[in-house]
């Protein structure tokens, strides 16, 4: 496929938009450049999935050293390590899902199950961002960074099988959708595992890296990527994510949930529409 | 447990700044060469090169964890991080063999 210097420029502007909700969210800017570079670029999915999944990669590098260069300790290492081991297992057996479930029953659910996270983060966007005394025993997984006033914020993690779970659920749609999966697994760390938004989404956009490599490492290895295409995107995903972390910063916690709220809602319907279609 | 995590955090930073500058530059020489050469050499050594690097970075960034937890005598989180090494290496086996 001919890569023009129009569809380079596109593709970039797409990326930066995709980097730009990463950085802020956590998420890796999957689902917004697939369903462009199939629908409006006319790419085959294949093609756009592996572009999709290296610019999560970009998305994730970008975020991780800047989120880990400022010292506030926004990612917890520990628990993404710990759900990567799931997401990582899910991501691996997309193949089984592939043969088990078409791409539009795929869609249907995802898209349901975004509609259904998606209402739950809108009637919970006002809650008080959840917080342990830092005296305390915060657990093994729990973590402690220096919010956007200076002050220490500290947290433990609840639910963590249910972390696992969507976790797991995430490494598989990665694959197959050519999305991070941090669009689900941002909203369930913040709303039932007990963890800050800033710190969900370093900690997603932290992990999603992985994710997105398992797929990558295998769309590349079958040549469905395409170089120029893919160069674009990276680069526009590295250029949004520098723009979304200043942007971030400035950006009240309760802010960031109902615009991921509504990125929520927005993807459920596209998936809903391509999945029903 | 609040000093070791900073020295890890403090490594990891160092790959992904290396692995974002070293495949950013690449690709986007690779790209404006690929508009005025689209078949030589150089344009195809800067994007695959460009790939690749960000291909390898969060794996480089995991094995560094698990080295960093071996260091430190953190057998949980050393098999953990294990754990996510082999199944990357298994989506790389996988690239090759399906």
């Amino acid at each position: 496929m001919l890569v023009t210097p129009a569809l380079a420029a596109v593709t970039l502007g797409v990326g930066v938009v995709a980097g730009l909700m990463g950085a802020m969210l956590g998420i890796g800017g999957g689902v917004f450049l697939v369903p462009f570079l199939v629908l409006v670029a006319g790419v085959p999915f294949k093609a756009a999935a592996a572009v999709s999944l290296m610019a999560v990669i970009a998305t994730s590098t970008s975020v991780s050293a800047a989120a880990s260069s400022t010292g506030r300790h926004l990612i917890n290492f520990r628990l993404g390590m710990v759900l990567e081991v799931a997401t990582a297992a899910g991501g691996l057996l997309g193949g089984v899902t592939a043969h088990m479930l078409s791409a539009s029953t795929l869609q249907t659910l995802f898209g349901a199950l975004a509609l259904v996270v998606g209402i739950a983060v809108f009637r919970r966007a006002k809650q008080e961002e959840p917080r342990t005394d830092c005296d305390g025993d915060i657990g093994r997984l729990g973590g402690r960074f220096i919010d956007e006033r200076g002050f220490e914020v500290c947290y433990r993690v609840k639910r963590l099988p249910m972390g696992l779970v969507v976790s797991f659920v995430a490494g598989n749609i990665s694959t197959l959708l050519g999305v991070g999966g941090g669009i689900i697994k941002v909203p369930v760390l913040t709303t039932w595992c007990g963890m800050p938004m800033r710190a969900a989404a370093a900690t997603s956009a932290f992990m999603i890296g992985v994710t997105a490599t398992s797929g990558a490492i295998i769309y590349y290895g079958h040549g469905d990527l395409i170089p120029a295409l893919g160069a674009a995107a990276i680069i526009g995903t590295q250029a949004g994510s520098i723009a979304g972390l200043a942007t971030s910063r400035r950006v009240k916690a309760e802010g960031l949930r109902r615009l991921l709220a509504s990125v929520l809602v927005v993807v459920a319907l596209l998936m809903l529409q391509r999945g029903l279609r | 447990m609040k000093e070791d995590l900073s020295t890890l955090e403090r490594l990891l930073a160092r790959v992904f700044r290396a692995g974002t500058m070293a495949s950013g530059s690449m690709l986007a020489v690779g790209l404006l060469l690929s508009f005025l050469w689209p078949s030589s050499r150089a344009t195809a050594i800067l994007l695959g090169g460009g790939v690749i690097v960000l291909l390898v970075t969060p794996v480089a960034r995991v094995l560094a964890s698990f080295l960093d937890y071996l260091w430190m005598r953190d057998w949980w989180f050393a098999l953990w991080t294990g754990i996510v090494l082999a199944l990357l290496a298994s989506s790389f086996l996988t690239s090759l063999h399906v």
